[in-house]
């Protein structure tokens, strides 16, 4: 699953990072971003859902345990949800995940919750970014090690 | 608080069968001033060492009543409330004895909608401390009577080494939004405690004179207090065993997914539960897909993921009963895991399961403002 592209014979190492990104407004803005010719990293898989309160907490952690070295769910900014309150519920369970991955010392900085409305193609490139960036300093998934011992 | 003594001779102080004898003659009461219809009480089944949950009609079946037996046996008594209630509220007056987690667990389903208070009388049982089901089989079969220990280990206030990690770690000896408690922590006879305006009522229906007990209130604060110190202390310790996904990993290494803690949990309540749905298991593609890439896999069994995944389902309703660890045919010790955790939870949203009736649960709650999970723009 990890990718891995080799630089002067020296393995890099390529994260890989789940997006769950609302239809109404962070997969507009990672298309605008793309429209506009902003850069931002391939690592991240995009999965486009309906509302980000549709993101059970099973997936997050389903992501996590086969792999993926980070996790990064957008929605609506808040009281601007197509589905009036979809995205108090993500925040709401965002903030259980995080909680309980902090008590097992599970590194909860690998999910991030960010509100990304339509037009903000340039947050969405710098989210991408900075978090890609912030997952390759933090290293590989101890989950995966474990697999491959 | 408000209460009343029911024993008054100063002969019985402290004895053993006569508290027993009190709860049993203040239920034959309840059913006999026609204050309730039925009661749902743990009863002594001859046969069995194990209490059974039984509703009871006729004041002369109260003698056998046992509701403060030092055990769960098996399912927690909010579970079996919750069933009966769930649909449509009782039509009988009902009185529904439970330990403290149980009141707890129940008030949790009630917010939950999982269960109706209407036509119902709780009372809460002081509970100092529970066994395990199968010590307390093996204590009845060797002879030791457990609920004699319970009572000499409170008297002594030292505790008892083969209380559940639960009991010994519990800041709920005492149930919170019961109508009655029947109180047998801080007082040498029994105390029926009135919490609520009903409560209070059911007493001068019986004809009790209600008294203020405040050294009760006292000592029950010293004893949640002590507990409060220890509890601290424990759940340290708890959480560096389980720090990492490799020591996890080696925490559930016997677990055989058989689901128990899951269905014994009283806040687990879904019909529909994604464990036991086919999203969960993992499939023949998903082996063959893992194997190509990585090389190498373990088993996929899902353990972990069932676990973390129900943790983070419960933990903000988690009730810290144990009964999840006391269902566990692998002896794994569960307790360690989701009292810790889900304690962080709730303290994090400022809220603690089973406290108060009118607050919402964290995750039916919506919150106005940002919980600071997202950086704020600047405006």
């Amino acid at each position: 699953m990890a990718e891995k592209s080799v630089e002067e014979g020296k393995e890099k190492f390529e994260p890989v990072i789940v997006g769950f990104f609302c239809r109404w407004c962070t997969s507009e803005a990672a298309d605008l971003a793309g429209t506009i010719r902003l850069q931002y990293p391939p690592n991240i898989r995009p999965i486009r859902v309906m509302c980000s309160g549709f993101i059970d907490p099973i997936y997050v952690l389903k992501a996590f345990l086969e792999g993926a070295d980070g996790v990064l769910i957008g929605g609506c900014h808040l009281g601007e949800c197509h589905y009036i309150n979809g995205n108090y519920k993500a925040q709401t369970r965002v903030k259980v995940i995080k909680e309980v991955m902090k008590s097992l010392g599970l590194e909860e900085e690998r999910l991030r919750l960010e509100w990304i409305s339509t037009s903000e193609g340039l947050k969405f490139a710098e989210v991408a970014n900075e978090f890609t960036e912030q997952i390759r300093r933090m290293g590989p998934n101890p989950l995966k090690k474990l697999k491959r011992e | 608080m408000e209460g009343a003594f029911l024993e008054s001779n100063p002969e019985n102080k402290g004895n053993i069968k006569k508290i027993k004898e009190s709860v049993n003659r203040f239920l034959q009461q309840l059913l006999e001033k026609k204050v309730v219809e039925w009661v749902l009480t743990p009863y002594i089944n001859p046969e069995n060492p194990l209490p059974e949950r039984r509703i009871i009609t006729k004041p002369e079946e109260a003698i056998k009543a046992d509701p403060l037996t030092p055990v769960i046996p098996g399912f927690p008594m909010s579970t079996f409330v919750s069933e009966i209630t769930r649909e449509k509220p009782i039509s009988k007056p009902l009185a529904v004895l439970l330990k403290p987690c149980e009141a707890a667990s129940l008030v949790e389903l009630v917010k939950f909608r999982q269960a109706n208070l209407d036509n119902l009388l709780t009372i809460g049982v002081d509970c100092y401390g529970s066994y395990h089901v199968l010590d307390f089989k093996k204590m009845v079969e060797e002879g030791e009577k457990p609920f004699e220990r319970m009572i000499n280990a409170l008297k002594n206030n030292k505790g008892d080494e083969l209380f559940r990690t639960a009991c010994k770690t519990c800041l709920k000896p005492v149930a919170e939004n019961t109508d009655l408690n029947v109180g047998i922590i801080g007082v040498n006879n029994l105390f029926i405690q009135a919490n609520t305006s009903k409560g209070t009522e059911t007493l001068k229906k019986i004809g009790l004179k209600i008294v203020e007990n405040k050294e009760r209130d006292q000592k029950i604060k010293e004893l949640i207090e002590e507990r409060g110190e220890k509890r601290k202390g424990m759940f340290k310790e708890f959480l560096k065993e389980l720090h990492g996904l490799h020591k996890l990993n080696k925490f559930f290494e016997d677990c055989i997914n058989c689901h128990n803690c899951m269905e014994v949990c009283p806040i687990c309540f879904c019909k529909e539960c994604f464990f036991e749905s086919e999203l969960h298991p993992y499939v023949y593609e998903k082996y063959i897909k893992f194997t190509i890439e990585e090389g190498t896999i373990q088993e996929l069994e899902g353990k972990l993921q069932f676990h973390l995944g129900r943790l983070i389902h419960m933990s903000t309703s988690c009730v810290s009963c144990g009964l999840c660890e006391q269902a566990c045919p692998q002896e794994i010790k569960l307790f360690k895991l989701c009292g810790p955790v889900s304690e962080n939870v709730q303290k994090s949203f400022n809220y603690r399961a089973g406290e108060k009736l009118e607050e919402t649960p964290p995750i039916t709650t919506f919150y106005e403002e940002d919980l600071g999970l997202t950086e704020k723009q600047a405006e």
